[in-house]
């Protein structure tokens, strides 16, 4: 179902913000002019991914620095956790993480709208 | 009548003030699952701070290591309030804590890699615990909160304790009463088992 989120300039380029939709945590974010919208919940540990960063493309979390493309949704950077001393040992199991999960978003009449399952 | 589910009015209030109930037993099982891992490897830790330098820094990671298991005894009774459980097999439980284990480095005797280690196990748990206290806060869900915020206010000072000793700055600590007096989960709440 779609919702209305916000006004199109309330999502500047190479930014993102948290909305409460139907009460769902619903990143949006804007990249180099492109639109992304996904839950806010980290799908490695839980966190907020509003309190991370976007790195290029990605969306960084804060909490373990596993780092997701915001587009395809992939887990695709962990190097800044392997910085730390007993990385190497860390089970795979602890390591896995499930992709982000995306929602279809689109801009019209000068508003954007997410399509929310 | 004995089948019917009973309302749980204490799960049910906070659902309506706007708590994920599902995300927060989530947060939660990882939050406790890391104060228990990083107990468990404290004690490693502790054994290897040896030698002259090592006996200073000893009774330091024993409060930590002591209070860390306060903070998984001080969620757990809460873990279970909301309708969550700890997994059964301790495995998984290690496989879904919230902060990667804290091996012991095999640069131990360089007393400043298990400092690091410390560290960033203190720091991840700040994370961590803060997100409990976001997802709460604010009146949605005062009893974990409680707890958290508590939680959350003795990581701190190990953070501070840990930075004191790798780098000098003053963390305005002097020494607990007695080890792991856990000054703000313990004594306020008669949270956790002395």
């Amino acid at each position: 179902m779609q919702h209305w989120v916000c006004r199109q300039s309330d999502i500047p380029d190479n930014s993102m913000k948290l909305f409460n939709i139907n009460k769902a945590d619903v990143l949006v974010g804007r990249i180099s002019g492109r639109l992304f919208a996904c839950d806010n919940v980290c799908p490695h540990r839980g966190a907020s991914l509003a309190m991370g960063e976007l790195h290029g493309n990605n969306i960084y979390c804060y909490m373990h620095a596993y780092e997701y493309d915001a587009f395809s949704g992939k887990l695709v950077n962990i190097d800044s956790l392997k910085q730390q001393s007993n990385w190497r040992r860390q089970s795979e199991e602890w390591k896995r993480s499930d992709d982000l999960t995306l929602y279809p978003v689109l801009e019209q009449d000068g508003s954007i709208y997410v399509d929310l399952p | 009548m004995a089948n019917e589910p009973i309302k749980v009015v204490g799960i049910e209030s906070i659902e309506k003030r706007g708590v994920d109930v599902q995300k927060l037993i989530k947060l939660l099982t990882a939050g406790v699952g890391a104060e228990f891992t990083t107990y468990y490897y404290y004690t490693i830790l502790r054994m290897h701070c040896t030698g002259l330098d090592g006996e200073g820094i000893k009774e330091i990671v024993e409060d930590a290591r002591i209070e860390d298991r306060n903070h998984f005894e001080a969620m757990v009774p809460r873990l279970y309030e909301l309708g969550g459980s700890l997994p059964r097999d301790i495995r998984k439980f290690a496989d879904q804590a919230g902060c990667p284990d804290a091996f012991l480095p095999d640069t131990w005797e360089d007393l400043t890699s298990i400092l690091r280690l410390l560290l960033e196990a203190e720091q991840c748990a700040i994370r961590s615990w803060s997100e409990v206290c976001d997802m709460t806060a604010n009146g949605k869900d005062p009893r974990t909160y409680d707890i958290a915020q508590r939680i959350l206010q003795e990581e701190v000072e190990h953070e501070a304790w840990f930075i004191e000793l790798l780098s000098k700055r003053p963390s305005g600590h002097f020494r607990r009463k007695y080890v792991g007096q856990s000054p703000h989960v313990g004594a306020q709440g008669s949270l956790i088992h002395l």
